[in-house]
């Protein structure tokens, strides 16, 4: 007992050069921790997002571009592609399901996502999880609208909450996109008549909100934890009620909603297809029915293989940061050596003094590795805690701008095996002094150097 | 039981193979209740005497026995532990550890012994420190670095004493002690001394506190010493 209150308390002599140690160890260990759960994170959030999809039909282009835009409204929308091109995907034989997606509108820096009733019934997350709704339901009348959990918790809108839709993608870019400052609201030729906006395409014009459609909200759904949180929802009908008398950016006619409501409310152009086969072997197949449609250049993705492509280009990266993390804690291991070895010379006339009283200078030795699990325990502990910190207070802002969701915090098998490691290296790195006091306790004996 | 507690015999100690220092020692003992003082300038090897006597270092040959048991040939865990055990030792100065109490560094001096620990009570730190004129309640939870000089030396024989040791080695212990201290600090440590059966060993570079002591010797009269 003894013992151990004196070894504490000649830490806390050498406070200063402890607190440097524990301080530079604990943010190192800290930002591997953080390293780590943010890769997590995004590898489980962008793999949870996808289930139950076998194709994604869009307009030919990156396969990349047309998942991150279409599953995880990231960057700017592609070209759209035909409505009779959707009825023509639908009339496959191989088809199981399929869900229309517009994109292209925003409110209040959400994405606006245009579909059917069908996109809360098929689409499934994490594995086959079921869209649920957290009250009321889907939206049956053109100005209904559903909020994912997100957009109704961050804005506080419940049920029959008036909401305005924006035309254009206005402040996405600012608060969910990995390209905020290329994005623009690139009309994504909604209206055929009039798809050259190029002259727009730099001026990042707000978006226009369409102040005469009120939208209601009908339903708010239950949270996912994936970009799903993240949407508005509104009926194919809707987008179209949105844009009637308009062409691109310019209002052309004001229009009342009963002039609306009478018109034909059919969309001409969608952004995206979600497909579900009968069967999905017969994946590859439907690919090349896809490529070989004939009205228009339209492609199939497979949203699993993008993502793994995606991942195996990403990997790298990933990893560059992990050892980089690693790095720091070795420098950090090694800034401890250092400090400790300075301080064995002024602490000859304790260890004499210990000697003197029958410590051997293994009990010496010892006494030095106790003190490095100690000072890196406590680090280990500080950098867990840090990291905590860090994550409760960065998770909305990693919500918000990435679209990277940190899951409720739990404590993983991972953490305490990289503890333990972390104090192993601790110990391993304590030998250099270690074998040097083990030298100096030998050589003075009872003589005391100061 | 003997009632030596330290003997030597023929002993042949020998540093490295460059410098050549080499010290003997034919005969030494130290009995029971003996109190001796080493004098002698310093660089003639009283500080090697007593590491070897401490089994800090290793003779070459010869033989040395603490209390019967021979440690010139034991391992150096078994001289610590026997360091341990039977040795109370005090040092020219710096005796302390800085940071801790006077009651931590008084109970160090039993820490790394279980036969101290044994024969020690708890009401022995107060004992000690009342024969050795520290107020225990003043004192007892000041910092060492709080303390004067002579204070802390006092302290140190304290931490020597606890647990009653049957060797006491003192490696001028008043050394940073002006000279009506010297005097107090020595009546107290052979008062401190008395009751029990304690040998003592003391070094010192001059033998003007030789009156209390049974036997005075010249460290030349003890060792041969070669340095050349």
């Amino acid at each position: 007992m003894i013992k151990f209150t004196l070894l504490f308390q000649s830490l806390l002599n050498r406070w200063l050069s402890c607190l440097l140690i524990i301080l530079t160890l604990s943010f190192s260990i800290s930002l591997f921790f953080t390293v780590s759960r943010i890769q997590e994170s995004v590898r489980s959030s962008f793999q949870n997002t996808v289930s139950g999809v076998d194709s994604v039909v869009a307009a030919r282009g990156g396969n990349l571009q047309i998942l991150l835009n279409s599953v995880f409204l990231i960057g700017e929308p592609n070209s759209t592609i035909r409505w009779s091109t959707y009825k023509d995907i639908t009339d496959n034989n191989k088809m199981n399901w399929a869900v229309p997606i517009s994109l292209g509108d925003s409110h209040k820096g959400y994405r606006v996502i245009g579909t059917t009733n069908n996109y809360f019934k098929e689409i499934k997350y994490s594995s086959g999880k079921n869209i649920e709704f957290l009250s009321g339901n889907s939206f049956n009348d053109v100005f209904d609208v559903v909020l994912g959990s997100a957009v109704a918790n961050k804005l506080k809108y419940n049920l029959g909450t008036e909401i305005i839709i924006t035309h254009g993608l206005s402040n996405v870019g600012e608060v969910h996109t990995f390209h905020s400052d290329k994005e623009n609201h690139d009309d994504h030729a909604k209206h055929e008549e009039h798809d050259d906006h190029s002259e727009h395409a730099d001026e990042g014009h707000e978006g226009h909100d369409h102040e005469n459609l009120g939208f209601k909200v009908t339903g708010i759904l239950k949270p996912t934890g994936t970009p799903i949180d993240n949407a508005v929802y509104l009926s194919l009908a809707g987008i179209e009620a949105m844009h009637s008398g308009w062409i691109g950016n310019q209002k052309v006619v004001d229009l009342s909603i009963e002039q609306i409501l009478q018109s034909e409310l059919k969309p001409k152009t969608i952004s995206a297809i979600f497909v579900s086969l009968k069967n999905r072997t017969q994946v590859f197949q439907f690919q090349r029915d896809v490529l070989n449609y004939k009205k228009e250049a339209i492609s199939s993705v497979m949203p699993g293989i993008t993502l793994s492509r995606l991942w195996a280009l990403t990997g790298n990266v990933d990893k560059a940061f992990k050892i980089i993390t690693f790095f720091i804690i070795i420098i950090a291991l090694l800034g401890m050596i250092a400090m400790t070895i300075a301080g064995l010379n002024g602490r000859r006339r304790e260890m004499a003094i210990l000697r003197s009283v029958g410590a051997s200078p293994t009990n010496i030795v010892s006494l030095l590795l106790v003190e490095s699990i100690i000072i890196s325990l406590i680090s280990c502990v500080i950098g867990y805690i840090l990291m905590i910190v860090i994550f409760s207070i960065g998770k909305d802002y990693l919500q918000n701008n990435y679209g990277i969701f940190i899951n409720s915090f739990s404590i993983k098998n991972y953490d305490l095996q990289m503890i333990i490691s972390i104090i192993c290296a601790a110990l391993i790195a304590t030998i250099v002094p270690a074998i040097q006091i083990y030298k100096n306790t030998l050589r003075d004996g009872l003589n005391v150097k100061s | 039981m003997t009632n030596n507690l330290i003997s030597i015999k023929n002993l042949e100690y020998k540093v490295g193979q460059n410098i050549n220092f080499s010290l003997n020692i034919k005969e030494f003992k130290l009995k029971k209740s003996d109190s001796i003082l080493i004098y002698g300038e310093s660089g003639l090897g009283k500080s090697t005497f007593l590491n070897l006597l401490s089994g800090t270092i290793s003779p070459q040959k010869g033989n040395i026995d603490i209390l019967g048991e021979n440690i010139s040939n034991t391992s150096s865990s078994i001289k610590d532990r026997i360091r341990g055990d039977h040795f109370g030792i005090i040092f020219q100065t710096f005796n302390l550890l800085p940071y801790a109490s006077v009651k931590n560094n008084i109970l160090l001096g039993k820490a790394y012994s279980s036969i101290k620990q044994s024969k020690s009570n708890n009401d022995e730190i107060k004992e000690l420190m009342n024969k050795l004129s520290l107020n225990y309640e003043d004192l007892i939870n000041r910092k060492a670095y709080e303390l004067s000089i002579g204070q802390q030396q006092r302290v140190a024989v304290a931490r020597a004493l606890i647990g009653k040791p049957e060797i006491i080695l003192a490696d001028e212990p008043t050394s940073a002690l002006d000279k009506s201290n010297q005097k107090e600090f020595i009546n107290l440590l052979f008062k401190s001394l008395d009751d029990n059966e304690q040998g003592l060993i003391m070094v010192s570079h001059d033998h003007k506190l030789s009156n209390k002591f049974k036997t005075v010797k010249n460290i030349t009269e003890i060792c041969e010493i070669n340095n050349d």
